[in-house]
């Protein structure tokens, strides 16, 4: 049965219910143990060296760099559907996931939901935009994207601060900020250079990753199509580690799906729709491909073909989307 | 060398990559403004003659409000037409055609007269835009500023590097203004690093001169970024200048 919540939109009633929720201290949906248990292993990563010298060792840094990446995916998911049951306890949870990346963490609610998932800032493009980068030796454009991208995503979020009638977004922003950047500032008092090097470092590879993965799963594709303009990686560890974010067409089509169920949507809808180079079975292979084994971008092609000779789906459109998407978010930020 | 100092070096390192990426990326706009400014070779200078007007720069705009008496504009769009006309160039009479928005045409106005175009003159004005502006959707406007007889004009024919290029503003010092600011920021950026950098290494290493340039490099990775991108929003071409802006409701 397509329930609006399966079809990976909330109806009126949906996003009533979410609004309404209150009290309890328990996660919605049993999945999400997995994101709390990685963040609370990532935040204690981060803080241990601090403390205890002896967990100054690269197994330890190069585990928190990962680490600090999942944090960031975990704010992609949270931001999109809150992960606990009390709203009171899902803002403190953006709270500790900003403190994590170093920058606060309902910036996606504009930068991601609101634009990203439509390529459109009102007219504009993306802040994002895989086409920003161009230099001629297509690794230099994979290390460079977050330092457009970065800068381009908080301009916009100020801008979209002073116009939002989301109520309470402003100053869960700045809590947000205030939090991340306060207990890091604390930290540096404690020990600059343990908090510089084992924390600070950690917090921005994983920011300046989840920029890079824009280019990575839009580079070359079809933007203006409506299935094939993302790249998935659909190998099973991976998604594992990275909680289901490699299905990443079917995310940006339905984004309310929860992301434990995007592999069976990704199999259902997208499948019979897609190009199939813009279905890879490994991201590190892609990488390897991409930005190491070759030195130029590689060439558009037509991929948005593959969509044209497939059944007919009953997405709505992206004004649409995007509609429900705003619901969506204020539903999970009002009266918190 | 401990694991610390290795991680330091590191991340020392990739300040310096980071950096000279962002370097390498305003000197990829500075070489996108010498072409412009090859091009100038072929320009011709005079005053349009018949038109009014001849060409126009437009910039749609959406204005938006949270209800809190401001409003303000997000740039939807840049649009350049020429109507066709007559330029007076050094005694001879040339035709300029008709070439609608979206066609190949590129049309600079002073980006000064586009902002005073767009201010605001009056509480009519405010509140004309206003109501609709704390709507979901926006309001929209568009704010021209044409090319007209008796304008001063520099005329760029189209060739094989650019469309037809019509500019009520003298493009070649504009250019160089530019690509000026663009190499001060480049040398300005490296030097800056080169700075925090020797002190980030004065021995004692981790001492407070050191620890001071740690910092120092923190703070320098943290603004180079925005800075780069506001100065990369600012030398855009002029047919695309952006505008933004916001109004505040004038006293009457």
């Amino acid at each position: 049965l397509l329930t609006p919540a399966r079809a990976g939109y909330m109806s009126a009633r949906g996003v009533a219910e979410v609004a309404g929720k209150r009290g309890g201290f328990v996660v919605r949906r049993r999945e999400e143990w997995r994101q709390v248990g990685l963040v609370a292993a990532y935040d204690a990563l981060l803080l241990l060296p601090l403390f205890q010298p002896a967990w100054r060792h690269p197994v330890v840094w190069l585990a928190a760099c990962y680490l600090s990446f999942v944090n960031a995916i975990v704010i992609h998911n949270s931001l999109h559907q809150g992960v606990f049951e009390s709203k009171g306890l899902n803002m403190w949870w953006r709270r500790v996931l900003s403190f994590g990346a170093l920058y606060p963490a309902s910036a996606n609610i504009p930068s991601h939901n609101l634009v990203h998932h439509q390529f459109d800032d009102d007219g504009q493009p993306d802040w994002a935009e895989p086409n920003q980068v161009r230099f001629r030796w297509n690794l230099l454009n994979l290390i460079h994207f977050p330092n457009l991208a970065g800068p381009a995503t908080f301009a916009g979020v100020q801008r979209w601060i002073a116009v939002t009638r989301h109520p309470g977004f402003d100053f869960q922003y700045k809590s947000e900020l205030v939090f991340a950047f306060g207990l890091t500032g604390l930290c540096m008092l404690h020990d600059f250079w343990a908090t510089l090097l084992f924390i600070v470092l950690p917090q921005l590879w994983g920011a300046r990753c989840i920029l890079r993965i824009n280019l990575i799963q839009h580079d070359r594709t079809d933007i203006a199509s409506e299935w094939n303009h993302s790249r998935n990686f659909v190998g099973g560890f991976l998604n594992w580690v990275i909680c289901n974010n490699g299905y990443h067409t079917i995310h940006h089509n339905r984004a309310g799906l929860h992301w434990s169920d995007l592999p069976e949507a990704h199999r259902r809808e997208v499948q019979p729709r897609i190009d199939p180079s813009l279905d890879e079975p490994s991201m590190v292979g892609y990488l390897a491909r991409s930005y190491v084994l070759r030195f130029g971008r590689p060439s558009p092609r037509d991929v948005a073909a593959a969509e044209q000779a497939a059944p007919v789906s009953d997405l709505v459109e992206r004004s649409e989307r995007r509609r429900q998407a705003e619901a969506t978010s204020l539903a999970e930020s009002a009266n918190a | 060398m401990s694991f610390t100092d290795l991680l330091g070096l590191g991340a020392l390192a990739a300040l310096w990559v980071n950096t000279l990426l962002i370097v390498a990326h305003a000197g990829l706009q500075r070489g996108d403004l010498a072409r412009r400014r090859d091009r100038l070779r072929g320009a011709r200078h005079g005053r349009v003659s018949e038109g009014s007007p001849l060409a126009e720069a437009r910039t749609v705009q959406v204005a938006r409000s949270r209800g809190d008496g401001q409003v303000h504009f997000h740039d939807r769009g840049y649009e350049s037409e020429s109507f066709g006309g007559t330029l007076q160039l050094a005694g001879e009479s040339l035709q300029v055609p008709a070439i609608g928005a979206g066609g190949a045409v590129e049309v600079w106005v002073d980006p000064r007269r586009m902002r005073e175009a767009g201010r605001c003159v009056s509480p009519e004005d405010f509140d004309s835009l206003y109501a609709g502006a704390c709507k979901a959707r926006g309001a929209e406007r568009v704010i021209r500023q044409a090319l007209s007889a008796g304008d001063e004009i520099w005329l760029v024919p189209a060739d094989g590097e650019g469309p037809l290029w019509l500019s009520g503003v003298d493009p070649a010092p504009w250019i160089a203004r530019q690509r000026a600011l663009l190499l001060a920021f480049m040398l300005g950026s490296l030097a800056l690093l080169g700075l925090c950098s020797v002190l980030a290494l004065w021995p004692p290493v981790y001492g407070t001169i050191s620890t001071l340039g740690g910092a120092l490099c923190l703070a320098f990775f943290l603004l180079v970024q925005p800075v780069a991108a506001t100065l990369g929003e600012r030398v855009l071409p002029l047919h695309r200048a952006v505008l933004r802006g916001r109004w505040s409701r004038p006293v009457s």
